[in-house]
């Protein structure tokens, strides 16, 4: 049954499962980074007109998913907004994120907005450290902030410098991210704000040091990433790091804890070829493993791995209707 | 299995964790109330004569014992009750006991095993007149003047994580405008004397929540509060064990639409000895308990029960309170718990 894409899933298949949370918000895209990865979805998006970039947000509430995290809002040297700070990508949209935003206040999603990426966005470390990229990026904040933060969807910010976890946070991840923090909070008091760190297979608990800088680390929330789609990990053997992590912010009292679900797989080598719609086998087996411990999933990401059918604003590869009709087949029923 | 036998008498038994299997889809209790004493003396009939008793060490013995379990959150019920205070306080004078400050003693144990405190604010007034105690304003200057000298005293603590309003909150339908204007001001205060404190508030009415439309929304977008921990109302018999979780559902999706305060639990591991509100409250099996858990444990982020102290206790402890049969609800959990480990 699995991977037959002639075999359409229906709700007759499924049991209501209330150990299983639903998808509760999805990452957001103005453009892919990895260009080999967004093969199937990058080439649509600076074509898509205003109401495109509605249509794709209103058809996102559709599925019931409240939260979504923009990935950046500058690429290249180019942000995807017009600033005093750079110049403008030359896409259709003259101001896409004004445009989701307006759109998700209509639809009430709550958007964790960007901070980055002013700089190279796979050069992790720099990103973190260099002033001159922190300068351009706590700038942009302060103008994001001026110009968007009248919109009730703007719920917060998120930093999309991929922390990688190495047993426990490090330092110049603590830093960068409560710096990030700080200057939010002066901009916008009552932001939620949100990280998304790899490495959730490779924290470690023995000892005190994860609480330790767990505690160190001034964040509202922390989705881990579940490495499943990266395959680091196979579906359904995430879920045992997920519950020591809840123990350890349970009893750390900080951060939430969310998840941070990859619903891809790669058509070829993984991160050097595009990334395509996973089974819902899979992504479902996922999510079961990780539910009983995360206040809620997040999934990496609608775009490209999920498309209504008939979609007036389709960005993908041809399997995302069915992933898209697979998940909601399964929500159907546990409604 | 054989090199964790216990030996009772001269039987030998099987662990008797062996008997639970491991469900990582039912969460473990994160935390309790805690009390000083009991309101409701009729309830409280089996762990209130205790209490005033205890001394700094049994006090500090309870945290430790608690902490023992797993627990993390502690919520202080009351910090003083019927005009006088469970610490040394120039509002009022302090109820005779035979430790001379129990909120500074059981706060610098938390501090020890890493306990968090939700410390209370209340009760400065009646806390059965629930209405008058939110809007009656000599309560409310007294309950504001006693924050401002709990802050003073114990904000240093770093277990003093945050602050719980006791006067619970009760929802017809929605909550009301009275109770969303009470709890706005006390996170008003409590953000002033301490700007980084997790506030906390645990509603009755649970089972009457109504969230068809938008009002239960809209309502709780006004409220200012970092966690609801709603009631399950098992132990006060307004529903059955297991058929609570579909009302928790519904709060995780109106949780997850306004995305404002966090959604917990306030469990309900007791039972009455008769009639309910008007006699003692006893520990529930733990086999209910374990319904409940699982019921809830789907929706919610932590599940706290009412309460550790009367229905729970270690054997052999030095800090005992509450009805005899408390040591097995301990022991039957705690049995389970080692199961999940």
């Amino acid at each position: 049954m699995v991977g037959d894409a002639a075999h359409a899933m229906n709700s007759s298949e499924w049991k209501r499962s209330p150990y299983i949370k639903p998808i509760m918000g999805t990452w957001f895209e103005f453009f892919h980074g990895n260009q080999l990865a967004g093969k199937y979805w990058n080439p649509q998006l600076p074509k898509f007109t205003e109401s495109q970039w509605r249509e794709k947000i209103k058809e996102i509430s559709e599925t019931g998913m409240q939260y979504l995290v923009l990935m950046s809002v500058a690429y290249g040297g180019k942000t995807f907004y017009p600033s005093k700070l750079a110049s403008r990508h030359d896409y259709v949209c003259d101001d896409p994120l004004e445009t989701v935003l307006s759109a998700a206040d209509e639809y009430g999603l709550k958007f964790f907005v960007s901070n980055d990426f002013w700089g190279d966005w796979s050069s992790v470390g720099n990103m973190m450290t260099n002033i001159d990229i922190a300068k351009l990026r706590e700038d942009s904040m302060a103008e994001i902030a001026e110009k968007y933060s009248h919109h009730k969807s703007f719920y917060g910010w998120y930093y999309p410098n991929e922390t990688g976890i190495w047993d426990h946070f490090e330092d110049v991840a603590v830093n960068y991210v409560n710096r990030c923090t700080k200057v939010a909070k002066e901009l916008m008091p009552h932001s939620v704000n949100l990280i998304a760190p790899y490495g959730t297979l490779s924290t470690r608990f023995e000892g005190n040091q994860y609480a330790k800088q767990l505690e160190k680390l001034d964040i509202d929330i922390v989705a881990y990433q579940d490495e499943v789609g990266v395959r680091k990990v196979k579906a359904g053997c995430a879920g045992k790091h997920y519950e020591e992590l809840y123990k350890v912010h349970a009893k750390v009292g900080r951060s939430r804890l969310w998840a941070d679900i990859e619903i891809f797989d790669f058509e070829g080598e993984v991160y050097k070829s595009a990334g395509i719609p996973a089974d819902f086998c899979r992504v479902l087996k996922q999510i079961e493993d990780v539910s009983p411990f995360v206040e809620h999933i997040l999934v990496y990401q609608y775009q490209g791995m999920m498309n209504k059918p008939r979609t007036s604003a389709y960005c993908g590869h041809p399997r995302s209707e069915k992933l898209y009709t697979d998940y909601m087949n399964w929500l159907k029923i546990q409604r | 299995m054989a090199s964790a036998s216990l030996f009772i008498g001269d039987s030998v038994l099987a662990d008797p964790s062996s008997q639970w299997k491991r469900m990582p889809q039912i969460k473990p209790i994160m935390g309790s109330w805690f009390e000083f004493i009991h309101g409701g003396s009729a309830e409280g009939k089996y762990w209130n004569p205790a209490l005033p008793k205890f001394t700094e060490a049994q006090w500090k013995a309870k945290i430790k014992e608690i902490s023992e379990t797993g627990m993390q959150y502690l919520v202080l019920m009351a910090v003083a009750n019927e005009g006088k205070t469970y610490y040394p306080s120039k509002l009022a004078p302090q109820h005779e006991y035979a430790c001379s400050d129990p909120l500074e003693a059981i706060l610098s144990a938390a501090d020890e095993c890493g306990i968090k405190f939700f410390v209370s604010n209340d009760f400065w007034g009646d806390w059965n007149s629930v209405s008058n105690m939110m809007t009656n304003k000599d309560v409310a200057k007294l309950r504001e003047d006693s924050m401002a000298e709990i802050a003073e005293k114990y904000s240093h603590h770093k277990s003093f994580y945050g602050w719980y309003y006791p006067n619970e909150t009760g929802i017809w339908n929605q909550f009301e405008d009275i109770a969303v204007n009470y709890v706005n001001r006390c996170t008003k205060v409590a953000r002033e004397l301490m700007p980084h404190s997790v506030n906390l508030i645990a509603p009755y009415g649970t089972l009457s929540t109504r969230l068809d439309g938008d009002k239960y929304a809209k309502q709780l977008e006004k409220l200012d509060i970092d966690i609801v921990a709603y009631q399950d109302e098992i132990g006060v018999k307004k529903t059955k064990a297991g058929k609570a979780g579909k009302y928790f559902e519904e709060l995780y999706k109106v949780h997850a639409m306004v995305g404002r305060s966090r959604l917990w639990a306030d469990m309900e591991v007791f039972k009455f000895e008769g009639p309910v509100y008007k006699s003692a409250l006893l520990p529930a099996d733990f086999s209910r308990i374990l319904k409940q858990m699982e019921d809830i444990s789907p929706y919610v982020e932590h599940i706290l029960i009412y309460q550790y102290e009367g229905m729970m206790n270690k054997p052999g402890s030095t800090a005992f309170c509450g009805h005899p049969s408390s040591t097995k609800l301990y022991t039957d959990y705690m049995n389970w718990l080692k199961a999940q480990r």
